[in-house]
């Protein structure tokens, strides 16, 4: 993709784990919660490469729930319900107004 | 498997074609309708990144959408001083190690960047991902003395405050704090209130927005009569942001939407506020670009003063001379100018010889701008 990537990380990872793996501080896609590590922590999958993560800022979250993690701390949990709501949203954007 | 599919949905349906040509006909209904151009504020470098790695900032000039370039880069902001007083400190004392993000490291100042720094003896620079690492660095060297030299938004402070509270829980003398640490919003309305830059509406940053919640950009629309909406990271996240704004600015009003709503909840993230709460205080603080602006800053109450770096070292956080290097970021960052209209814009400021911070953050418009324009040569 880029030619150039001053910090050398994240040379041949798929999209998701390189897009994470560069940007480290400000990870745009939710990972998902795999196990509760004690001590507030819990461990984090994007897609195979699992992290560590603080979930001290999410007393509520469970195994299994999606969240986005920042400079190592979960900071949200992600609404399915409402991602599938703006997903629906699009499709219906596609009959107001079919493209081309 | 038939339990994977959802999931999957999740993850790319922000992605699909036919729904970013969908949003972006949509838009251009919206501009169509009203009949001009709309100057639109990405405030966070992280849309300015979705932006160009998605190829969407041509598509969205022809949709009649022009995005500007907003401050939300720390790293960008965070001024000069801040590093040129701990290169003072790792190079004239021993057994100072200084923990920072990898992109501070690079920043360059009239004192050289802390990667070209040559620290006094037993003293050394670390580059870390997370706070809770500095701390350790700080468990695992008890013969040093610890410095975090930390900066972020909104989404980052929670987790430093988190950290630096844990210092002060275990009684760890050797662990201090440089904050270099910005609030979002008083910087969207010193952008508004100087007036130098007209903005039709503002993209708001997602992930500072999971913290400080929607009410917090209120006064933008009520006070400024300035459209907005909070967005998402993906492709279509971001158009269903500017597709708001454009319905906003057809209908004459403006609000706070929050078209993020699977991460973002209107109220923000109530234990990550009231632990900045009570580990942190306001104060009128200075940004590269955009000097000083008042309650825009953090530091630690006084209450925890033994983890201040600056009061432990007694660093000079001082407005020095600014260096001449002929660097523009300043304008980059209040969306004066883009960074092609910087002349050293690869020319001599390049992602391996940066002349400024927009050049070296991950975040910056600079090197953005950079790797995504097939190497830095005019459109
Ligand atoms: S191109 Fe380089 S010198 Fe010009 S504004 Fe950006 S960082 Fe500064």
């Amino acid at each position: 993709m880029s030619k150039r990537r001053p910090d050398g990380h994240g040379q041949s990872m798929p999209f998701l784990v390189s897009y994470r793996l560069e940007e480290k501080m400000c990870l745009a896609v939710p990972g998902k919660v795999v196990s509760l590590e004690g001590n507030g922590t819990g461990k984090v999958d994007y897609l195979g490469t699992t992290v560590l993560a603080n979930l001290s800022l999410l007393p509520e979250v469970k195994v299994g729930d999606w969240v986005i993690v920042h400079a190592g701390f979960a900071i949200s949990r992600l609404d399915q319900k409402e991602a599938r709501r703006t997903l629906k949203l699009f499709k219906e954007l596609e009959k107001i107004s079919p493209a081309d | 498997m038939a339990r994977r599919k959802p999931s999957r949905e999740l993850l790319s349906g922000w992605r699909s074609a036919p729904t970013i040509r969908n949003l972006l006909k949509a838009i251009s209904i919206e501009t169509g309708t009203i009949g001009r151009p709309l100057r639109i504020m990405e405030v966070c470098g992280t849309h300015t990144m979705t932006l160009h790695r998605s190829g969407l900032k041509p598509l969205l000039r022809e949709a009649g959408v022009v995005m500007v370039s907003g401050p939300g880069c720390p790293v960008c902001i965070t001024p000069d001083y801040y590093h040129e007083a701990i290169i003072d400190l790792v190079t004239s004392r021993k057994n100072i190690l200084v923990a920072t993000f990898g992109d501070m490291t690079r920043v360059p100042t009239a004192r050289g960047s802390l990667q070209t720094t040559v620290p006094a003896p037993g003293s050394e620079i670390r580059i870390v991902y997370s706070p809770e690492e500095a701390l350790e660095l700080a468990v695992k060297n008890l013969e040093k003395e610890v410095i975090f030299f930390g900066a972020g938004f909104e989404t980052t402070i929670p987790a430093i405050a988190f950290t630096v509270k844990r210092a002060a829980a275990e009684n760890l003398k050797n662990f201090s704090l440089l904050a270099a640490l910005w609030l979002i919003p008083p910087a969207l309305q010193a952008i508004l209130e100087s007036g130098e830059v007209a903005i039709d509406g503002f993209i708001y940053p997602g992930h500072v927005s999971v913290i400080i919640g929607q009410q917090a950009y209120r006064f933008v629309a009520e006070k400024f009569g300035v459209p907005g909406a909070i967005a998402g990271f993906e492709p279509a996240d971001v158009l269903l942001g500017i597709l708001s704004v454009a319905r906003q600015i057809r209908l004459g009003r403006p609000e706070v939407a929050n078209e993020y709503r699977r991460v973002v909840q209107a109220e923000g993230n109530p234990r990550a506020l009231a632990l900045m709460e009570e580990m942190l205080e306001p104060y009128e603080a200075d940004w590269r670009g955009l000097g000083r602006i008042k309650i825009s800053g953090l530091r630690l109450r006084p209450r925890f003063q033994e983890l201040d770096a600056v009061r432990k070292f007694d660093l000079h956080l001082q407005p020095a001379k600014p260096l001449k290097l002929g660097c523009r970021c300043g304008e980059v960052l209040k969306g004066l100018i883009e960074p092609v209209d910087c002349p050293l814009f690869g020319r001599s400021c390049d992602p391996d010889h940066p002349r400024g911070p927009c050049m070296v953050s991950y975040e910056g418009a600079c090197l953005i701008e950079y790797k995504y324009s097939s190497g830095g040569r005019k459109q």
